[in-house]
């Protein structure tokens, strides 16, 4: 076990490099999960926007206007400054600005209701759309109390008590699990990935350029150990060391989310993550092949996994990306990773399917599969061209 | 020899392939990724017509369901609706296939289904609740008319009928709205701000127990004042071209709109660059420790300065805003943003060059610290140090 327990010798040398990865690639899979918010609702709930409203009508009118849209959105009315607001915009802090000109009321009990609003919003947008629609739905039914005949507190009263009681929406469930896992449990899935490749490339891949170095390389093939039992001791410690890895973070994941990590749906995510886990190792031992400094590593490292997680759906979900995108994604195992986080999660609108999922699985370790044989194709040319295998040099007179 | 050495300084950086593929090829491949990536961003963010399928059940309100949902699903730039008429057991089916948002069934009061599954079709789940609730306040706003003043019922119908536009859509800006661009003006921000690992270079070489470039330096007769300004102008000189040739790939290659304003977004470039140089001067001047450790506390400055302006969370520029404005006045990063932000949106120049006057200060400041740092720096012996 020689090998093996060398291999545990160099990363015990290195546990200072490994630790900060970890501290940092940790920190930030949880950041990044848990910035999102958990969608696993039990009751339909309508979105609830930002919307700034600068009313100039101040009237009885203006100010039901007001209620009604602060009782569906998170609204601000003390905001004037029209800079702040552009640049709250820009940066989708805010969603929508009602300004409610003077003569508001006026316009609206004369029956001259043509542009009676004036709105800011990202042009064509779904948000602007969707508060067009509401504030046209309460002007609508307040003008059609009015030309019925109503005063206008009338009106007000009888808007304001059918808006509150007049969506009739049932929220169904398809899904057979009875208790639904957190959502960010399959958000923290979703960045494993990069992550992955990061860890495996700036801790194990150092590992193994240190173990191809030509002195341990050398020494072992000319000691008793034959080459394939060497590879195998290898190959135990490259597992040994990314079951670990592995285990770390789900140790991390079952802090956070406790016993839902054993639900189905969380499981079969357990397993994605391990079979992409596979992938990374493959890759790490592939590039070690080549003995890259830690600076080439960490180059190969960044442009690995930020391309796989800008075209696979990591960072942007596969819903957002172009379809020219995700047709060049599908040639890389973290498309395949994410489509199948995406029908455990319910993201991108994936519907589940037992033989999609395995489909998913089969095409990541096939990946795995097609690294190790270029590795092991690479591994003989190499040996090929420095004129033999150092076994069948040593056998020379 | 300020020539000598601006010349020589300028080769080393030239050569070092780290140095290059960090500072030009590394912003060239994340502004392609975030070019495919980002693509997509305003398609998402845009509205269009919802899948929803419809269930007829033989009501009173049957015929004004048909008319108002036939206005609905025309063809056309307003077309909001996409429906598919079918029974329940189909529509259920086709809501379970994720293949429609919701189900409007035709009963009193007009009723919608949706699924808790499709947690990614919140918003338009909410546009249909919307709009379902528009068509059953109509209904009994109708019927409450129709009971307490019949006279008006037909000025009603008239107003109902009549198809009125409330609102007036204006803007604050005619500048271009696409949320990716602030993260292109970010990567333009990190890409300035690497000038600092050139500008750390450069006094790392000036110093005696740091390198043995500094080590000879200390002993050659050189006022060592004109040899590090020659060192800060090449690696101002080199990562103003990586800044400028990223800057050439955007706009050409990658379509990025900087505003049709080529000559101010040089001049951020260059005050950037002026910043990123004089601080990686500073950082390095700064203090006995050793080279790497001065690289990763500049390449976590800059890491938190550009994500604090927003290059990882698009709008955590406005967060630091709500919470600590002052610290969006001094971060470098969110100052070259910014001006790049105010350029495209606001016509007038007066923000974006307070961008650039503050940037000036500090570079003036970090260079003058780092020149107080190095100046009468004197070594007993040097032989200890290799």
């Amino acid at each position: 076990m020689q090998v093996f327990q060398t291999f545990f010798k160099i990363a015990s040398k290195r546990i200072g490099a490994i630790s900060t990865y970890f501290i940092i690639y940790i920190f930030v899979t949880f950041a990044l999960s848990f910035s999102t918010a958990d969608t696993a609702e039990t009751q339909f709930q309508t979105s609830s926007l930002t919307i700034s409203i600068l009313d100039e009508d101040s009237s009885a009118a203006s100010r039901a206007l007001t209620a009604f849209l602060s009782s569906l959105h998170e609204t601000d009315v003390s905001e004037t400054d029209t800079e702040a607001l552009a640049d709250r915009m820009y940066y989708r802090t805010l969603d929508y600005v009602l300004i409610i000109p003077n003569g508001f009321e006026e316009k609206l009990l004369s029956g001259d209701t043509e542009a009676l609003l004036s709105d800011v919003k990202i042009p064509g947008s779904t948000n602007g759309y969707f508060v067009d629609q509401q504030i046209t739905q309460y002007i609508e039914t307040l003008q059609l109390y009015l030309a019925g005949g109503c005063t206008l507190s009338e009106a007000i009263a009888y808007t304001d008590a059918s808006a509150a009681d007049s969506a009739s929406v049932t929220a169904v469930s398809f899904s057979s699990q009875g208790v639904k896992a957190d959502s960010r449990l399959f958000y923290f899935y979703q960045y494993l990935p990069y992550i992955f490749i990061c860890i495996q490339f700036m801790g194990l891949a150092p590992i193994l350029v240190t173990e191809n170095s030509p002195g341990i390389r050398e020494r072992t093939a000319c000691s008793s150990l034959s080459f394939s039992r060497r590879n195998l001791q290898l190959a135990a410690a490259c597992t040994v060391y990314s079951v670990g890895v592995w285990l770390i973070f789900m140790l991390f994941a079952f802090l956070c989310f406790g016993r839902t990590l054993f639900f189905t749906f969380p499981l079969l995510g357990m397993l994605n993550s391990f079979v992409f886990l596979l992938f990374t190792t493959a890759l790490a031992l592939f590039i070690s092949l080549f003995s890259p400094g830690s600076n080439v590593l960490n180059m190969i490292a960044n442009i690995v996994g930020l391309s796989m997680a800008f075209f696979c759906g990591v960072f942007i979900s596969q819903e957002m990306l172009p379809d020219s995108v995700l047709s060049a994604g599908r040639f890389l195992p973290a498309y395949w990773y994410i489509k199948a986080n995406n029908m455990l999660g319910g993201f991108s609108n994936e519907v589940f399917d037992m033989n999609v999922y395995l489909q998913c699985l089969g095409i990541e370790l096939l990946f795995a599969a097609a690294v190790i044989a270029v590795m092991l194709a690479c591994l003989r040319a190499k040996d090929m061209s420095a004129g033999g295998t150092p076994r069948k040099m040593l056998r020379r007179p | 020899m300020y020539f000598h050495s601006l010349y020589y300084s300028l080769k080393v950086l030239i050569r070092d392939r780290a140095m290059v593929f960090w500072c030009l090829a590394f912003p060239i491949i994340l502004g392609t990724m975030f070019y495919f990536a980002f693509g997509g961003l305003s398609e998402a963010e845009s509205f269009s017509a919802i899948p929803v399928a419809v269930v007829q059940e033989e009501t009173e309100s049957d015929v004004s369901l048909g008319e108002w949902l036939e206005v609905l699903e025309k063809p056309g730039e307003n077309q909001l609706l996409e429906i598919t008429y079918t029974s329940e057991a189909e529509a259920l089916s086709l809501l379970e296939e994720k293949k429609v948002v919701g189900i409007l069934t035709a009963k009193n009061p007009l009723a919608l289904t949706v699924s808790r599954e499709m947690t990614g079709s919140r918003l338009e789940q909410s546009i249909l609740s919307s709009l379902v609730s528009q068509f059953n306040m109509n209904y009994e706003a109708l019927k409450r008319i129709a009971a307490e003043h019949p006279g008006q019922l037909a000025d009603a119908l008239a107003a109902l009928t009549e198809k009125v536009d409330y609102l007036n859509d204006t803007s604050f800006s005619e500048g271009n709205t696409s949320e990716a661009l602030v993260y292109f003006f970010n990567l333009v921000a990190m890409n300035c701000l690497y000038a600092a690992l050139a500008g750390n270079s450069v006094a790392v070489s000036h110093q005696a127990n740091l390198s043995a470039l500094g080590a000879r330096k200390n002993i050659s007769p050189v006022h060592k004042l004109i040899s590090i300004f020659g060192g800060l102008t090449a690696a101002f000189l080199f990562q103003f071209a990586s800044v400028f040739i990223g800057l050439c790939y955007m706009h050409f290659a990658l379509s990025v709109d900087f505003g049709g304003q080529g000559g101010y977004v040089v001049l951020a470039a260059f005050a950037g660059c002026l910043c990123g140089v004089s601080l990686g001067f500073f950082v390095g001047s700064f203090g006995h420790g050793t080279v790497a450790s001065k690289i990763g506390i500049l390449i976590s400055v800059i890491i938190v300065c550009c994500l604090l302006s927003g290059l990882m969370i698009g709008n955590m520029r406005m967060q630091v805003e709500k919470l600590c404005p002052a610290l969006n006045r001094i971060n470098p990063a969110a100052l070259i943003s910014d001006a790049l932000y105010a350029l495209v949106v606001y016509p007038s120049h007066e923000r974006y060059f307070t961008n650039i006057v503050t940037l000036i200060i500090l570079s003036a400041l970090f260079c003058l610290g780092g020149f107080f740092l190095v100046r009468r720096k004197k070594y007993a012996s040097l032989s200890n140090f290799f």
